[in-house]
């Protein structure tokens, strides 16, 4: 066990600094630079663009400027947010629990629906229930998550006002409310925004587990415990359920990329300030420090969730071994 | 299987026949205040938006924008995926390690947010370069399918024939091994279509894509992004648009992974 945590560990690793050095790489061979939407208006000459590129040291050969930032990096040194004009690391001390507790919520939630889901369509395989729930989990997936959000703006938020549709607590009352009517608040917020993306999580889950299911319905073992008399229910839930988990946990470490994805879009839209909505502002702020903090984050986060992903499914199942 | 073929064939031809079929201009803006954000009438089917565009016009130019940029963006990743994948799994070695590993760090980086840092330093893009981004940041897990067909391939009795007759090398590869990755390549362009759609109509809707008045499905939806609910029809026939081709190109895409027996593999 501990040979498998170092080698997945020096993995992630590599990962990280690779894609650090990626996005380094992309943000400064593409064309523009931080200053040159909000100073190459008329009223600015070229010397103050120069000034401010020579200030933050954008004016250095890109060799110089990689290592600089790389040994920052290192040291936990983000950089300094234009845009917002204070660290990088105080915007994602306050974005990154946000996008957590929204993810987690969602994920948690979409694969407990998911696998519920998923357990139910495999046991009435062949029911006319049982298709038609498997097609809408399928049609579900080609939806995109930001019109499932506008969606759930427009009709549960705008329309019947259900749930708040902006931000995580309530600007006006939050401060006045009591320990127990404060976490309510935040959970009244999380609704719309984590049910769109445990939506989307359900309907992947589903799917893949309802595969696993019908693969391990037909073992032997299964047959096995039927023929021992056992009822349907104790066949499914306790022989066929427990062994199709298995690579259900796999699966989940693969769909954090994809969450993150959603988040972009769930956090613009339901105005959720976390990491999703800093990215999209710090696009539109000309904010290379700040969007390039944000993929690596993400990186970190994701190579941190298959890291556990993996380590889970290898005590789960002695069988599997890290890939060297 | 027909519907879905049916749907997908209609919107190619939509896409193709805009400028003949499209009743309105899609840029047109008659300054009238009466024409602003009307609901679906005989005159305009899909209504109208904030600047009293044509939705309908803007939907169908919108089909040529996106299903252009799509397809463009996936023949560029097949054909950098297949390459490199071709690379890594013919050489083996050192060559496959250091790719691999490049895919690996590709593959964990969330797509979206490689885009949007992309996007930060680029600033807004031309149709073309959103289809070179979508290209670039899509080639990773297509490389991976490849490499491990092109070892299969590579292991099997007619190959090492092909070699043992003294054929060269390239030519071994361009008529024994690559031909036997055609339906893996086929089908992983299809299902890609299903994830590049969404994502440029994704990037459109944030205002970071296509850029204005260019119309692009994600981009019309953007006009009513702030109250979709009170002009619901620029939100939902863009919407329907994207979903329809998406669910069309999916249903293709796992049919054809079906005939060609290829065993179900997760591809992010």
């Amino acid at each position: 066990m501990r040979r498998f945590l170092v080698v997945r560990g020096a993995q992630a690793l590599v990962v990280i600094v690779l894609v650090a050095s990626l996005a380094f790489l992309l943000v400064h061979l593409a064309p523009g630079d931080p200053f040159g939407a909000s100073l190459d208006d008329p009223s600015n000459d070229a010397t103050l663009h120069a000034q401010q590129m020579h200030r933050w040291g954008y004016d250095q050969p890109l060799a110089v400027q990689y290592i600089k930032w790389i040994g920052n990096l290192g040291r936990g040194e983000f950089g300094w947010s234009h845009s917002r004009n204070r660290p990088v690391w105080d915007v994602l001390r306050e974005t990154v629990p946000r996008t957590l507790l929204l993810m987690g919520t969602a994920l948690i939630a979409g694969m407990l629906a998911g696998l519920a889901l998923g357990t139910w369509q495999a046991a009435r395989a062949g029911t006319i229930a049982a298709r038609v729930s498997g097609a809408l989990s399928v049609a579900t997936l080609s939806i995109p998550e930001f019109l499932f959000a506008l969606f759930a703006l427009a009709v549960p938020g705008a329309r019947w006002h259900w749930f708040p549709v902006s931000g995580v607590v309530d600007p006006a009352m939050h401060d006045s409310m009591s320990a127990a009517g404060q976490a309510l608040d935040v959970l009244r917020h999380l609704v719309l925004p984590a049910g769109t993306l445990a939506l989307v999580t359900a309907a992947a889950v589903c799917r893949y587990h309802r595969s696993a299911m019908l693969a391990v319905l037909p073992e032997d073992f299964v047959r096995t415990a039927r023929a021992k008399g056992a009822g349907e229910r104790i066949v499914v839930m306790r022989h066929a359920l427990r062994n199709a988990l298995g690579p259900m946990i796999t699966i989940t470490g693969l769909l954090i990329p994809a969450l993150f994805g959603g988040a972009v879009f769930v956090e613009t839209i339901f105005s959720w300030p976390g990491i999703g909505r800093m990215m999209v502002d710090a696009v539109t702020g000309n904010d290379y420090a700040l969007a390039m903090a944000g993929v690596i984050i993400g990186t970190v986060l994701v190579a941190l969730g298959s890291a556990l992903a993996d380590t889970l499914a290898a005590l789960a199942d002695p069988r599997v071994r890290v890939e060297a | 299987m027909k519907l879905a073929i049916g749907t997908l064939a209609l919107f190619v031809f939509v896409a193709f026949a805009a400028p003949k079929i499209a009743p309105y201009d899609p840029r047109a803006t008659p300054q009238s205040e009466t024409q602003k954000n009307m609901p679906p009438t005989a005159a305009h089917p899909f209504g109208t938006d904030q600047y009293s565009r044509d939705v309908l016009s803007r939907v169908m130019w919108g089909a040529r924008v996106s299903l252009g940029v799509a397809a463009a963006a996936v023949l560029l990743a097949l054909t950098l995926g297949a390459a490199v994948g071709a690379l890594a799994g013919y050489r083996g070695g050192v060559t496959d390690v250091i790719l691999m590993r490049l895919v690996d760090a590709f593959l964990s980086v969330p797509r979206v947010l490689l885009l949007l840092v992309i996007v930060a330093s680029t600033g807004s893009l031309s149709p073309a370069g959103i289809a070179l981004l979508l290209g670039f940041t899509g080639w990773a897990g297509t490389s991976r399918l490849v490499r491990g067909e092109v070892r299969r391939m590579k292991e099997r009795d007619f190959v090492m024939a092909s070699r043992a007759m003294g054929s060269p090398e390239w030519r071994v590869f361009v008529t024994h091994v690559f031909p036997g990755v055609m339906p893996q390549l086929l089908v992983t362009g299809t299902l890609a279509l299903a994830t590049v759609i969404p994502l440029e109509a994704g990037l459109s809707f944030l205002g970071l894509g296509i850029q204005p008045p260019t119309a692009s499905w994600g981009g019309i939806i953007n006009d009513a992004a702030s109250h979709p609910g009170d002009t619901w029809w620029v939100v939902l026939f863009p919407g329907l648009a994207i979903v329809c081709t998406v669910l069309s190109v999916n249903t293709i895409g796992e049919r054809l992974r079906e005939k060609l027996d290829l065993r179900e593999r997760f591809v992010q």
